[in-house]
Protein backbone atom coordinates (compact mmCIF):
# COMPACT_ATOMS: atom_id res chain seq x y z
CA UNK A 1 0.00 0.00 0.00
CA UNK A 2 1.25 3.49 -1.23
CA UNK A 3 2.50 5.31 1.72
CA UNK A 4 1.28 9.05 1.90
CA UNK A 5 3.21 10.77 5.31
CA UNK A 6 6.18 11.23 4.15
CA UNK A 7 8.51 13.67 1.43
CA UNK A 8 10.35 10.64 1.01
CA UNK A 9 7.47 8.27 -0.11
CA UNK A 10 4.83 9.55 -2.42
CA UNK A 11 2.66 6.89 -3.93
CA UNK A 12 4.09 4.34 -5.97
CA UNK A 13 2.49 5.59 -9.27
CA UNK A 14 4.06 8.72 -9.08
CA UNK A 15 7.35 8.78 -11.00
CA UNK A 16 10.26 10.26 -9.57
CA UNK A 17 11.02 13.09 -11.68
CA UNK A 18 7.61 14.41 -10.65
CA UNK A 19 8.11 14.20 -7.11
CA UNK A 20 11.55 16.43 -7.53
CA UNK A 21 9.43 18.50 -10.22
CA UNK A 22 7.24 19.20 -6.98
CA UNK A 23 9.89 19.96 -4.99
CA UNK A 24 11.64 22.26 -7.42
CA UNK A 25 8.08 23.81 -7.74
CA UNK A 26 8.11 24.62 -4.13
CA UNK A 27 11.50 26.13 -4.28
CA UNK A 28 11.06 28.26 -6.91
CA UNK A 29 7.72 29.51 -4.93
CA UNK A 30 9.15 30.32 -1.91
CA UNK A 31 12.64 32.09 -3.39
CA UNK A 32 9.41 33.89 -5.57
CA UNK A 33 8.39 34.92 -2.10
CA UNK A 34 11.71 36.28 -0.65
CA UNK A 35 11.96 38.53 -3.87
CA UNK A 36 8.29 39.79 -3.31
CA UNK A 37 9.19 40.93 -0.06
CA UNK A 38 12.57 42.52 -1.11
CA UNK A 39 11.04 44.26 -3.99
CA UNK A 40 7.94 45.53 -1.97
CA UNK A 41 10.63 46.41 0.47
CA UNK A 42 12.48 48.43 -2.03
CA UNK A 43 9.86 50.06 -3.17
CA UNK A 44 9.08 51.83 -0.03
CA UNK A 45 12.43 52.97 0.60
CA UNK A 46 12.22 54.66 -2.67
CA UNK A 47 8.81 56.40 -1.53
CA UNK A 48 10.30 57.42 1.42
CA UNK A 49 13.76 58.56 -0.32
CA UNK A 50 10.91 60.63 -2.45
CA UNK A 51 9.37 62.25 0.41
CA UNK A 52 11.93 62.90 2.22
CA UNK A 53 13.60 65.52 -0.48
CA UNK B 1 4.94 18.42 45.82
CA UNK B 2 8.14 18.45 44.40
CA UNK B 3 9.61 14.61 43.73
CA UNK B 4 13.51 14.38 44.07
CA UNK B 5 14.99 12.87 41.41
CA UNK B 6 15.40 8.60 41.76
CA UNK B 7 18.53 6.91 40.38
CA UNK B 8 16.60 6.21 37.16
CA UNK B 9 15.54 9.14 36.36
CA UNK B 10 19.29 10.26 36.54
CA UNK B 11 20.51 6.82 34.34
CA UNK B 12 17.70 7.76 32.06
CA UNK B 13 18.88 11.02 31.74
CA UNK B 14 22.57 9.91 31.19
CA UNK B 15 21.43 7.75 28.40
CA UNK B 16 19.93 10.00 26.65
CA UNK B 17 22.91 12.67 26.98
CA UNK B 18 25.02 9.73 26.12
CA UNK B 19 23.29 9.58 22.82
CA UNK B 20 23.32 13.22 22.02
CA UNK B 21 27.01 13.39 22.36
CA UNK B 22 27.74 9.98 20.47
CA UNK B 23 25.95 12.00 17.75
CA UNK B 24 28.03 15.14 17.94
CA UNK B 25 30.90 11.93 18.01
CA UNK B 26 30.00 11.11 14.58
CA UNK B 27 29.56 14.48 13.40
CA UNK B 28 32.90 15.20 13.84
CA UNK B 29 33.60 12.25 11.09
CA UNK B 30 33.30 14.87 8.49
CA UNK B 31 36.10 17.54 9.36
CA UNK B 32 38.08 14.76 9.94
CA UNK B 33 37.46 14.25 6.87
CA UNK B 34 38.17 17.16 5.54
CA UNK B 35 41.37 17.89 7.32
CA UNK B 36 42.92 14.29 5.68
CA UNK B 37 42.08 15.33 2.16
CA UNK B 38 43.47 18.68 3.03
CA UNK B 39 46.65 16.78 4.93
CA UNK B 40 46.03 18.96 7.58
CA UNK B 41 47.75 16.45 10.36
CA UNK B 42 47.34 18.44 13.37
CA UNK B 43 43.82 19.27 12.57
CA UNK B 44 43.05 15.03 12.21
CA UNK B 45 44.49 14.34 15.59
CA UNK B 46 42.55 17.59 16.77
CA UNK B 47 39.10 15.96 16.39
CA UNK B 48 40.58 12.00 16.81
CA UNK B 49 41.10 13.09 20.10
CA UNK B 50 37.42 15.25 20.05
CA UNK B 51 35.58 11.74 18.40
CA UNK B 52 37.89 9.60 21.70
CA UNK B 53 36.23 11.77 24.42
CA UNK B 54 32.65 11.24 22.72
CA UNK B 55 32.31 7.81 21.73
CA UNK B 56 34.04 6.79 25.53
CA UNK B 57 31.35 9.18 27.11
CA UNK B 58 28.93 7.38 25.06
CA UNK B 59 30.13 3.82 25.82
CA UNK B 60 30.38 4.65 29.92
CA UNK B 61 26.45 6.43 29.70
CA UNK B 62 25.30 3.49 27.34
CA UNK B 63 26.88 0.79 29.94
CA UNK B 64 26.01 2.15 33.22
CA UNK B 65 22.76 3.90 32.43
CA UNK B 66 20.58 2.15 30.01
CA UNK B 67 17.01 1.22 31.85
CA UNK B 68 14.02 -0.61 30.30
CA UNK B 69 11.99 2.39 30.13
CA UNK B 70 10.67 4.76 28.33
CA UNK B 71 11.51 8.94 28.45
CA UNK B 72 9.09 10.76 30.53
CA UNK B 73 8.21 14.72 29.43
CA UNK B 74 10.52 15.37 32.53
CA UNK B 75 13.35 13.14 30.74
CA UNK B 76 12.85 14.69 27.43
CA UNK B 77 12.95 18.27 28.82
CA UNK B 78 16.18 17.65 30.73
CA UNK B 79 17.92 15.79 28.24
CA UNK B 80 17.61 18.35 25.74
CA UNK B 81 18.47 21.52 27.91
CA UNK B 82 21.37 19.41 29.81
CA UNK B 83 22.49 17.64 26.41
CA UNK B 84 23.28 20.88 24.66
CA UNK B 85 25.56 22.17 27.38
CA UNK B 86 27.54 18.61 27.66
CA UNK B 87 27.32 19.05 23.69
CA UNK B 88 29.06 22.03 23.97
CA UNK B 89 32.02 20.87 26.50
CA UNK B 90 32.58 17.93 24.33
CA UNK B 91 32.52 19.48 20.67
CA UNK B 92 34.78 22.21 22.18
CA UNK B 93 37.55 20.20 22.42
CA UNK B 94 39.28 19.92 18.33
CA UNK B 95 38.19 23.53 18.78
CA UNK B 96 40.35 24.52 21.60
CA UNK B 97 42.65 22.09 20.76
CA UNK B 98 43.60 24.28 16.83
CA UNK B 99 45.49 26.84 18.83
CA UNK B 100 42.35 29.76 17.96
CA UNK B 101 41.38 30.23 20.97
CA UNK B 102 42.37 32.54 24.08
CA UNK B 103 40.81 29.97 26.67
CA UNK B 104 38.54 26.77 26.78
CA UNK B 105 35.59 29.12 27.64
CA UNK B 106 36.04 30.89 24.19
CA UNK B 107 36.20 27.68 22.46
CA UNK B 108 32.99 26.70 24.21
CA UNK B 109 31.36 30.08 23.33
CA UNK B 110 32.06 29.59 19.98
CA UNK B 111 30.31 26.18 20.00
CA UNK B 112 27.20 27.26 21.82
CA UNK B 113 27.51 30.02 18.68
CA UNK B 114 27.33 27.24 16.44
CA UNK B 115 24.69 24.88 17.52
CA UNK B 116 22.42 27.88 18.52
CA UNK B 117 22.89 29.24 15.03
CA UNK B 118 23.67 32.41 16.43
CA UNK B 119 27.26 33.12 14.65
CA UNK B 120 28.69 35.22 17.11
CA UNK B 121 32.66 34.35 17.60
CA UNK B 122 36.01 34.84 19.63
CA UNK B 123 37.87 32.55 17.08
CA UNK B 124 40.97 34.48 16.49
CA UNK B 125 42.77 35.05 12.93
CA UNK B 126 39.91 33.03 11.39
CA UNK B 127 41.51 33.83 7.75
CA UNK B 128 44.03 31.19 8.47
CA UNK B 129 42.25 28.42 10.27
CA UNK B 130 42.29 24.76 8.89
CA UNK B 131 39.68 23.92 6.33
CA UNK B 132 38.95 20.90 9.08
CA UNK B 133 38.00 23.27 11.67
CA UNK B 134 36.17 26.07 9.28
CA UNK B 135 34.41 22.89 8.45
CA UNK B 136 33.89 21.89 11.81
CA UNK B 137 32.28 25.36 12.38
CA UNK B 138 30.13 25.15 9.17
CA UNK B 139 28.63 21.80 9.96
CA UNK B 140 28.28 22.71 14.04
CA UNK B 141 25.72 25.31 12.85
CA UNK B 142 24.17 23.41 9.86
CA UNK B 143 23.23 20.62 12.22
CA UNK B 144 22.21 22.60 15.45
CA UNK B 145 19.79 24.54 12.80
CA UNK B 146 18.25 21.39 12.38
CA UNK B 147 18.64 21.08 16.07
CA UNK B 148 20.96 18.38 17.83
CA UNK B 149 18.23 16.27 19.29
CA UNK B 150 16.98 15.98 15.28
CA UNK B 151 19.91 14.48 14.70
CA UNK B 152 20.34 12.10 17.43
CA UNK B 153 16.50 10.97 16.58
CA UNK B 154 17.32 10.31 13.25
CA UNK B 155 19.85 7.91 13.69
CA UNK B 156 19.77 7.07 17.36
CA UNK B 157 16.73 7.40 19.09
CA UNK B 158 14.54 5.08 16.17
CA UNK B 159 12.07 2.92 17.79
CA UNK B 160 12.11 4.89 20.88
CA UNK B 161 8.42 6.19 22.02
CA UNK B 162 9.69 9.31 23.98
CA UNK B 163 11.34 10.57 21.09
CA UNK B 164 8.46 13.38 20.65
CA UNK B 165 9.25 14.39 24.18
CA UNK B 166 12.79 15.65 23.60
CA UNK B 167 12.15 16.27 19.85
CA UNK B 168 9.58 18.79 21.11
CA UNK B 169 11.86 20.14 24.23
CA UNK B 170 14.34 21.50 21.69
CA UNK B 171 11.76 23.89 20.87
CA UNK B 172 10.36 22.05 17.78
CA UNK B 173 6.97 21.62 18.85
CA UNK B 174 5.08 20.90 15.25
CA UNK B 175 5.13 17.34 14.02
CA UNK B 176 5.23 17.67 10.22
CA UNK B 177 4.23 14.04 10.54
CA UNK B 178 2.47 11.77 12.74
CA UNK B 179 5.83 9.88 13.40
CA UNK B 180 8.83 12.27 14.99
CA UNK B 181 11.05 10.08 13.24
CA UNK B 182 9.81 10.70 10.16
CA UNK B 183 9.27 14.08 10.90
CA UNK B 184 13.19 14.63 11.92
CA UNK B 185 14.14 12.97 8.72
CA UNK B 186 11.80 14.80 6.46
CA UNK B 187 13.44 18.24 7.82
CA UNK B 188 16.70 16.77 6.90
CA UNK B 189 15.23 16.09 3.20
CA UNK B 190 14.29 19.52 2.84
CA UNK B 191 17.58 20.58 4.49
CA UNK B 192 19.73 18.75 2.42
CA UNK B 193 17.92 19.02 -0.93
CA UNK B 194 18.38 23.13 0.20
CA UNK B 195 22.05 22.27 0.42
CA UNK B 196 22.81 20.95 -2.81
CA UNK B 197 20.45 23.63 -4.98
CA UNK B 198 21.83 26.32 -2.46
CA UNK B 199 25.79 25.39 -2.80
CA UNK B 200 25.28 24.76 -6.60
CA UNK B 201 23.97 28.31 -7.05
CA UNK B 202 26.48 29.89 -4.87
CA UNK B 203 29.62 28.00 -6.48
CA UNK B 204 28.51 29.10 -10.04
CA UNK B 205 28.41 32.66 -8.76
CA UNK B 206 32.11 32.13 -6.66
CA UNK B 207 33.62 31.03 -10.18
CA UNK B 208 31.91 33.63 -12.18
CA UNK B 209 34.29 36.28 -9.42
CA UNK B 210 37.05 34.25 -10.43
CA UNK B 211 37.39 32.31 -7.32
CA UNK B 212 39.16 28.64 -8.51
CA UNK B 213 36.80 25.61 -8.63
CA UNK B 214 38.10 23.57 -5.34
CA UNK B 215 37.86 27.15 -3.06
CA UNK B 216 35.20 27.91 -4.70
CA UNK B 217 33.35 24.84 -3.76
CA UNK B 218 34.34 24.60 -0.33
CA UNK B 219 33.08 28.34 0.16
CA UNK B 220 29.50 27.31 -1.25
CA UNK B 221 29.11 24.59 1.05
CA UNK B 222 30.28 26.39 4.24
CA UNK B 223 28.29 29.78 3.12
CA UNK B 224 25.26 28.15 2.40
CA UNK B 225 25.32 26.31 5.51
CA UNK B 226 25.55 29.79 7.44
CA UNK B 227 23.07 31.27 5.59
CA UNK B 228 20.62 28.16 5.69
CA UNK B 229 20.52 27.92 9.66
CA UNK B 230 20.44 31.19 9.48
CA UNK B 231 23.77 30.88 11.51
CA UNK B 232 25.69 33.66 9.80
CA UNK B 233 29.00 31.93 9.95
CA UNK B 234 31.52 32.66 6.67
CA UNK B 235 35.04 31.32 6.08
CA UNK B 236 36.40 34.77 6.32
CA UNK B 237 36.67 37.21 8.60
CA UNK B 238 34.74 39.99 6.57
CA UNK B 239 31.87 37.65 6.34
CA UNK B 240 30.02 38.79 2.97
CA UNK B 241 32.08 41.98 2.97
CA UNK B 242 35.12 39.56 1.70
CA UNK B 243 33.33 38.60 -1.73
CA UNK B 244 31.89 42.39 -2.76
CA UNK B 245 29.34 40.41 -4.61
CA UNK B 246 25.73 41.42 -5.34
CA UNK B 247 25.23 37.98 -6.75
CA UNK B 248 26.58 36.53 -3.58
CA UNK B 249 24.87 38.93 -1.17
CA UNK B 250 21.24 38.09 -3.44
CA UNK B 251 22.04 34.10 -3.23
CA UNK B 252 22.67 34.28 0.48
CA UNK B 253 19.78 36.43 1.41
CA UNK B 254 17.01 34.12 -0.58
CA UNK B 255 18.74 31.05 1.48
CA UNK B 256 18.74 32.57 4.55
CA UNK B 257 15.07 34.26 4.51
CA UNK B 258 14.08 30.61 3.32
CA UNK B 259 16.16 29.01 5.99
CA UNK B 260 14.35 31.12 8.57
CA UNK B 261 10.97 30.05 7.12
CA UNK B 262 8.91 27.48 9.61
CA UNK B 263 9.82 23.49 8.29
CA UNK B 264 5.69 23.09 8.51
CA UNK B 265 5.68 25.25 6.23
CA UNK B 266 7.88 24.38 3.53
CA UNK B 267 6.28 20.86 3.85
CA UNK B 268 3.49 22.28 2.97
CA UNK B 269 4.45 23.90 0.12
CA UNK B 270 6.31 21.23 -1.40
CA UNK B 271 3.46 18.96 -0.92
CA UNK B 272 1.18 20.61 -2.97
CA UNK B 273 -0.36 23.01 -1.14
CA UNK B 274 1.48 26.24 -2.65
CA UNK B 275 -1.13 28.54 -1.66
CA UNK B 276 0.69 28.52 1.86
CA UNK B 277 3.15 30.79 1.32
CA UNK B 278 1.26 33.94 1.21
CA UNK B 279 -2.01 32.49 3.89
CA UNK B 280 0.54 31.63 6.45
CA UNK B 281 0.80 34.08 9.84
CA UNK B 282 4.11 33.34 9.87
CA UNK B 283 4.79 34.65 6.26
CA UNK B 284 2.67 37.48 6.60
CA UNK B 285 4.30 38.40 9.50
CA UNK B 286 7.56 38.71 8.40
CA UNK B 287 6.79 41.00 5.39
CA UNK B 288 4.78 43.07 7.92
CA UNK B 289 7.79 43.63 10.15
CA UNK B 290 10.85 44.06 7.48
CA UNK B 291 8.51 46.95 5.87
CA UNK B 292 8.31 48.11 9.12
CA UNK B 293 11.97 47.67 9.78
CA UNK B 294 12.88 49.04 6.10
CA UNK B 295 10.41 52.27 6.37
CA UNK B 296 12.60 52.39 9.95
CA UNK B 297 16.06 52.31 8.24
CA UNK B 298 15.21 54.27 5.72
CA UNK B 299 14.64 57.35 7.41
CA UNK B 300 17.31 56.41 9.84
CA UNK B 301 19.63 56.67 6.93
CA UNK B 302 17.82 59.72 5.75
CA UNK B 303 18.43 61.72 8.61
CA UNK B 304 22.21 60.78 8.84
CA UNK B 305 22.44 60.99 4.81
CA UNK B 306 24.34 57.62 4.49
CA UNK B 307 23.19 54.51 1.59
CA UNK B 308 21.42 57.30 -0.70
CA UNK B 309 21.61 54.90 -3.67
CA UNK B 310 18.86 52.00 -4.40
CA UNK B 311 21.70 49.59 -5.08
CA UNK B 312 23.99 50.87 -1.52
CA UNK B 313 20.17 50.65 0.39
CA UNK B 314 19.95 47.33 -0.52
CA UNK B 315 23.70 45.79 0.00
CA UNK B 316 24.11 47.58 3.01
CA UNK B 317 21.07 48.30 4.42
CA UNK B 318 18.38 45.84 3.67
CA UNK B 319 20.58 43.37 3.21
CA UNK B 320 21.44 43.30 6.76
CA UNK B 321 18.29 44.17 8.30
CA UNK B 322 16.77 41.11 7.07
CA UNK B 323 19.91 39.00 8.00
CA UNK B 324 19.04 40.67 11.65
CA UNK B 325 15.27 39.69 11.03
CA UNK B 326 16.07 36.03 10.35
CA UNK B 327 18.35 36.18 12.63
CA UNK B 328 21.43 35.18 10.75
CA UNK B 329 23.67 36.99 11.05
CA UNK B 330 25.65 37.58 7.49
CA UNK B 331 27.01 41.28 7.35
CA UNK B 332 28.08 43.11 4.46
CA UNK B 333 29.43 46.00 7.12
CA UNK B 334 32.01 46.33 9.58
CA UNK B 335 31.16 45.39 12.64
CA UNK B 336 31.91 49.11 13.84
CA UNK B 337 30.10 50.66 11.14
CA UNK B 338 26.65 49.77 12.71
CA UNK B 339 27.06 51.89 15.98
CA UNK B 340 29.45 54.94 14.14
CA UNK B 341 27.66 55.03 11.40
CA UNK B 342 24.27 53.69 10.89
CA UNK B 343 22.86 56.47 13.71
CA UNK B 344 20.55 55.67 16.22
CA UNK B 345 17.08 54.89 14.29
CA UNK B 346 18.50 52.83 11.71
CA UNK B 347 20.77 50.23 14.79
CA UNK B 348 17.62 50.64 16.67
CA UNK B 349 15.89 49.34 13.54
CA UNK B 350 18.05 46.30 13.34
CA UNK B 351 17.89 45.58 16.75
CA UNK B 352 13.98 45.42 17.07
CA UNK B 353 13.97 43.45 14.26
CA UNK B 354 16.59 40.98 15.50
CA UNK B 355 14.39 40.81 18.93
CA UNK B 356 11.16 39.62 16.83
CA UNK B 357 13.52 36.87 14.67
CA UNK B 358 11.74 34.01 12.26
CA UNK B 359 9.73 31.88 12.48
CA UNK B 360 9.18 29.03 14.86
CA UNK B 361 9.86 25.57 14.12
CA UNK B 362 12.76 26.96 11.88
CA UNK B 363 16.28 27.16 12.37
CA UNK B 364 15.85 30.93 13.52
CA UNK B 365 15.24 32.47 16.80
CA UNK B 366 13.84 35.28 18.36
CA UNK B 367 10.01 35.86 19.94
CA UNK B 368 8.73 33.85 16.38
CA UNK B 369 6.49 35.54 13.55
CA UNK B 370 3.69 32.91 14.95
CA UNK B 371 4.19 34.68 18.71
CA UNK B 372 3.79 37.71 16.91
CA UNK B 373 1.18 36.90 14.88
CA UNK B 374 -0.68 35.13 17.97
CA UNK B 375 -0.18 38.22 20.23
CA UNK B 376 -1.23 40.80 17.66
CA UNK B 377 -4.27 38.97 16.46
CA UNK B 378 -5.38 38.86 20.39
CA UNK B 379 -5.09 42.34 20.99
CA UNK B 380 -6.98 43.26 17.88
CA UNK B 381 -9.75 40.79 19.03
CA UNK B 382 -9.38 42.47 22.22
CA UNK B 383 -9.87 46.26 20.69
CA UNK B 384 -13.05 44.86 18.25
CA UNK B 385 -15.07 43.26 21.26
CA UNK B 386 -14.60 46.62 23.42
CA UNK B 387 -16.38 48.66 20.24
CA UNK B 388 -18.69 45.98 19.63
CA UNK B 389 -21.72 45.44 21.61
CA UNK B 390 -21.82 43.65 24.76
CA UNK B 391 -23.90 40.51 23.43
CA UNK B 392 -21.38 40.06 20.80
CA UNK B 393 -18.77 37.30 20.83
CA UNK B 394 -15.70 38.48 19.20
CA UNK B 395 -12.96 35.33 18.37
CA UNK B 396 -9.71 35.86 16.07
CA UNK B 397 -8.11 32.94 14.59
CA UNK B 398 -4.62 33.01 12.58
CA UNK B 399 -3.83 30.67 9.62
CA UNK B 400 -0.72 28.21 10.54
CA UNK B 401 -1.36 25.17 8.10
CA UNK B 402 -5.18 24.83 8.96
CA UNK B 403 -7.17 27.62 10.83
CA UNK B 404 -6.35 27.73 14.73
CA UNK B 405 -8.84 29.08 16.58
CA UNK B 406 -7.19 31.96 19.63
CA UNK B 407 -7.81 31.30 23.31
CA UNK B 408 -6.69 32.34 26.57
CA UNK B 409 -3.88 29.71 26.96
CA UNK B 410 -2.39 30.09 23.35
CA UNK B 411 -1.78 33.71 23.80
CA UNK B 412 -1.04 33.44 27.62
CA UNK B 413 1.82 30.81 26.19
CA UNK B 414 2.90 32.86 23.58
CA UNK B 415 3.14 35.99 26.07
CA UNK B 416 5.03 34.12 28.45
CA UNK B 417 8.09 33.11 26.37
CA UNK B 418 8.27 36.50 24.73
CA UNK B 419 8.48 38.72 27.84
CA UNK B 420 11.29 35.43 28.70
CA UNK B 421 13.17 36.58 26.12
CA UNK B 422 12.96 40.43 27.05
CA UNK B 423 13.86 39.95 30.02
CA UNK B 424 17.20 37.88 28.99
CA UNK B 425 17.56 40.81 26.05
CA UNK B 426 17.77 43.12 29.08
CA UNK B 427 19.86 42.04 31.98
CA UNK B 428 22.21 41.37 29.10
CA UNK B 429 21.87 44.42 28.09
CA UNK B 430 22.36 46.41 31.40
CA UNK B 431 24.88 43.84 31.91
CA UNK B 432 27.23 45.27 29.14
CA UNK B 433 26.11 48.61 30.26
CA UNK B 434 27.76 48.19 33.76
CA UNK B 435 31.09 46.97 32.24
CA UNK B 436 31.01 50.15 30.79
CA UNK B 437 29.76 49.61 26.77
CA UNK B 438 27.43 52.26 25.21
CA UNK B 439 23.81 50.98 25.92
CA UNK B 440 23.23 51.16 21.57
CA UNK B 441 25.95 48.66 21.85
CA UNK B 442 25.38 46.34 24.88
CA UNK B 443 21.73 46.16 23.92
CA UNK B 444 22.40 45.36 20.20
CA UNK B 445 25.09 42.21 21.11
CA UNK B 446 22.59 41.50 23.89
CA UNK B 447 19.71 41.05 21.36
CA UNK B 448 22.11 39.48 18.81
CA UNK B 449 23.00 36.28 20.96
CA UNK B 450 19.46 36.16 22.78
CA UNK B 451 18.00 36.28 19.37
CA UNK B 452 20.53 33.78 17.65
CA UNK B 453 21.56 36.29 15.28
CA UNK B 454 25.49 37.00 15.47
CA UNK B 455 25.45 40.49 14.12
CA UNK B 456 27.57 42.40 17.00
CA UNK B 457 28.40 46.28 16.92
CA UNK B 458 31.80 45.56 18.38
CA UNK B 459 31.04 43.98 21.84
CA UNK B 460 31.61 40.47 21.14
CA UNK B 461 35.06 40.28 20.98
CA UNK B 462 38.02 37.69 23.12
CA UNK B 463 38.94 40.81 25.13
CA UNK B 464 35.18 41.00 26.22
CA UNK B 465 34.69 40.40 30.20
CA UNK B 466 34.66 36.48 30.92
CA UNK B 467 30.67 37.39 32.60
CA UNK B 468 30.02 38.90 29.78
CA UNK B 469 30.94 35.51 27.99
CA UNK B 470 28.82 33.31 30.11
CA UNK B 471 25.89 35.28 30.22
CA UNK B 472 26.22 35.27 26.36
CA UNK B 473 26.32 31.29 26.32
CA UNK B 474 23.49 31.45 28.80
CA UNK B 475 21.51 33.69 25.99
CA UNK B 476 22.31 31.49 23.28
CA UNK B 477 21.02 28.65 25.03
CA UNK B 478 17.81 29.66 26.53
CA UNK B 479 16.88 31.49 23.41
CA UNK B 480 17.46 28.64 21.35
CA UNK B 481 15.45 25.79 23.78
CA UNK B 482 12.63 28.58 24.21
CA UNK B 483 13.24 28.55 28.03
CA UNK B 484 10.66 25.64 28.33
CA UNK B 485 13.63 22.94 28.75
CA UNK B 486 15.64 26.08 30.67
CA UNK B 487 12.79 25.89 33.21
CA UNK B 488 12.43 22.56 33.82
CA UNK B 489 16.31 22.10 34.59
CA UNK B 490 15.54 25.10 36.74
CA UNK B 491 12.54 22.66 38.63
CA UNK B 492 14.99 19.90 38.46
CA UNK B 493 17.73 21.48 39.93
CA UNK B 494 15.20 22.69 43.52
CA UNK B 495 13.92 19.70 42.91
CA UNK B 496 17.34 17.82 43.68
CA UNK B 497 18.01 20.50 46.64
CA UNK B 498 14.11 20.39 48.15
CA UNK B 499 11.98 17.59 46.86
CA UNK B 500 11.03 14.42 48.54
CA UNK B 501 12.18 11.14 48.20
CA UNK B 502 9.22 8.74 46.10
CA UNK B 503 8.55 5.86 44.75
CA UNK B 504 8.62 5.57 39.93
CA UNK B 505 7.70 8.71 38.42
Amino acid sequence: MAERDGLESHSGAESRWRRWAEYALGILIESSAVIAISLAALLLMLLIKVIMT
Amino acid sequence: MILRPTREDWKLIGWGIGRVILAIGLLMLVPLAIALISTEWNTVLNFLVGIFACVTFWLVMENTCYVKRDLSWFHGLIVASLGWLVAMAFGAIPHFLSGHFKSYLDACFDLMSGYTTTGLFLLQDLDHVAHGTNMWRHLLTYAGGQGIIVIALTFLFAGTAGAFKIYASEGKDEQLLPNVIRTARAIWMISLTYLVVGSLFLWFGLMKDGMPVGRGLLHSVWLFMGAWSTGGFAPQSLNLLYYHSLLIEMITMIIFVIGSFNFALHYTVWTGNRREIYRNIETRSFAITALVGTFMLSIGFSKVGLYTSLTEFFRKGFYNLVSGHTTTGNSTVYATSFFKEFGFIALWAITLVMAIGASACSTGGGFKGLRMGIITKSLWGDIKSIVSPESAVVREKIHHVKDVWLDDALVKGAMLIVISYVVIYAVGGLLGTIYGYSPSVAFFDSVSAGSNTGLSAGLTTPLMPALLKVYYIFEMWAGRLEFMSVFALVGMGIAVVRGKRSGRR
